[in-house]
């Protein structure tokens, strides 16, 4: 495949590095890691820009002016995030300084003769929108599992960068450390899903179990996490046109809407459990059992852990 | 204070069909306000509701600019004046061609204190749009704003994170995006419905204004990805047999 010239990977989150900079590395010529924090854990790039440190002080975002500024600068080809707010945050800003829109939830990058071609889906998940960037810079938030993880290495030179300080400057006045839901559902092996078939949230633990049995992520639609509000809603499937792609996918009382489906086509193995017959979803299993989720998931829970 | 409230006119995601071709159909899908952004005009107008003084406008910009519909609903949450920018037959427009079609109609209407952005849309989830427009306009930016308190000339924010929260202060002018979590948006009674049709509402054409499609992005196509094969191997009962078929059939895989 075709190289860019410079691809540079941007990132809040240490756990995101393996990934971009393998994509970064799969993708261009010459590598950069724009980082900020404790130095030894930024690795993986050819060059790491060094801003500095981050405190409740200096808050990571801050130093986001001075990416802009690095950008304008070296005007690289391409620039890798990751989905977490303050990615997101800096991916936009730096776009819109370079006259062009960041994009979200990419899934696929491709170097064609043309430029850089993406893949994203969009409206809830219906459809795959693939698009070629016009722009000199190319400015992509990319879903969680787009690239396959490699080891990081450490930067062959590393270069501090002064700072800029922000135009307009925002204070942080009180950090908390949250217990958020640590969920990754798009970069899970087994994922089961669980739909509005669970009538009662006592019955959501029969999910659980099965999950404990065959060490499983669980992944709700939009009423669970909406509208009954029993799942967090980092856990619903289908919002943010995250694709799933694990090797088991059990879709359980859950019927099947297009926006559902489509976000699971590319999983291994499709098991689904309904009550209904009729039900969508089966049109989309490769296993199926139509009954009663209640009296089915305990005896499968049962036979899987032995 | 002058505070606006973006919005955007999408198809109803329920009413998209797919061609036998794999494309998209929004011909007959109604066309709604996008449900994060009725956070964004319900956190403005709890700011009107708080701060004394304050203006609300919501604006959009997009080809269902004038859809009187969509106009009327958000005008029902409590929003004083409508805007909107009319992008006539560009259907699609990536975040910073929506976010240089805002900032016109911003400078149109003499500026903001503060514009509120819903986290993203419902058709295209990009979930940028403020983060560019704020750049843009050149003031305070910041997403995923998950609590509001205002103040004359500052607001203090709560923007929760991956791994933890934040407390901000942020001096205005600014742009923020808020989560939908913010808050929970009022439905509109009779009495608001009704008047909302007598609020002044004004749209430009995107020429009017003298901006158009800068889209940084061109679309090769928008289609439904092809179905995988599948097994579709289903079983009928609830007893131990039936459950034992699955479980043979899988067991190899877990």
């Amino acid at each position: 495949m075709k190289k860019l010239k410079s691809v540079w990977v941007i990132s809040d989150r240490h756990e995101s590095l393996g990934e971009l900079c393998a994509g970064a590395r799969s993708l261009g010529e010459n590598t950069a890691l724009l980082g900020a924090g404790e130095k030894g854990s930024l690795l993986g790039c050819d060059t790491l820009f060094y801003f500095g440190d981050v405190s409740s002080d200096r808050r990571w975002t801050d130093y986001i002016d001075s990416m802009i500024a690095l950008a304008m600068e070296k005007r690289p080809c391409l620039v890798l995030t990751d989905g977490g707010k303050n990615a997101r945050l800096a991916a936009g800003r730096i776009a819109a300084a370079m006259g062009t829109s960041a994009i979200s939830d990419v899934s696929e990058v491709e170097i064609t003769e043309s430029g850089v071609q993406i893949k994203r889906l969009v409206y809830g998940g219906a459809a795959v929108l693939t698009a070629r960037i016009k722009t000199e810079t190319a400015v992509l938030c990319m879903s969680a599992g787009a690239f396959e993880a490699q080891a990081l290495s450490a930067a062959a030179e590393v270069i501090e960068v002064p700072y800029t300080a922000p135009a307009a400057e925002i204070k942080c006045l009180e950090l908390k450390s949250v217990e958020g839901a640590k969920v990754n559902l798009p970069a899970a092996k087994r994922v089961i899903g669980v739909g509005r078939g669970f009538s009662n949230e006592e019955d959501l633990e029969l999910a659980r179990d099965l999950a404990k049995a065959i060490g499983a992520e669980i992944g709700c639609t939009r009423p669970i996490a909406e509208e009954s509000k029993w799942m967090p809603r980092e856990t619903y499937i289908g919002v943010s046109g995250v694709m799933l792609k694990p090797e088991l996918y059990f879709a359980i009382g859950l019927s099947g809407q297009v926006q559902h489906t489509v976000g699971i086509n590319q999983s291994g193995t499709i098991i689904a459990i309904n009550k209904d017959k009729e039900a969508p979803i089966f049109r989309y299993a490769d296993y199926g059992i139509v009954g009663d989720l209640r009296k089915i998931l305990p005896q499968l829970s049962g036979l899987l852990k032995k | 204070m002058k505070v606006i409230a973006c919005y955007k006119v999408i198809p109803l995601d329920d009413e998209i069909s797919i061609r036998s071709d794999r494309s998209v159909c929004t011909d007959k899908a109604e066309l709604i306000v996008s449900p994060y952004d009725f956070n964004a005009i319900e956190a403005a107008v709890k700011i009107k509701e708080s701060v004394d003084g304050v203006c609300v406008s919501v604006l959009t910009a997009g080809p269902g600019a004038d859809d009187s519909k969509t106009r009327k609903a958000v005008l029902s949450r409590g929003a004083d004046e409508m805007f909107g920018v009319n992008t006539g037959d560009i259907q699609m427009l990536d975040s910073y061609a929506s976010a240089v079609m805002l900032k016109a109609a911003i400078e149109k209407m003499g500026g903001a204190d503060l514009v509120i952005c819903g986290e993203g849309s419902g058709d295209m989830y990009n979930q940028q749009v403020g983060n560019i427009l704020g750049q843009l306009m050149g003031c305070a930016v910041i997403n995923g704003v998950c609590g509001i308190a205002a103040f004359e000339d500052h607001l203090v924010v709560e923007r929760k994170l991956e791994s933890g929260a934040e407390e901000m202060e942020i001096k205005l002018p600014a742009v923020i995006s808020v989560t939908s979590d913010v808050n929970l948006p009022r439905i509109a009674n009779f009495k608001e419905i009704m008047a909302a049709g007598k609020k002044p509402f004004t749209v430009w054409s995107a020429k009017e204004l003298g901006v158009s499609d800068c889209s940084g992005f061109e679309v090769v196509s928008i289609l439904a990805p092809e179905q995988t094969e599948r097994k579709n191997m289903i079983f009928s009962g609830e007893d131990e047999e039936t459950v034992l078929k699955l479980f043979n059939e899988i067991r190899r895989l877990v």
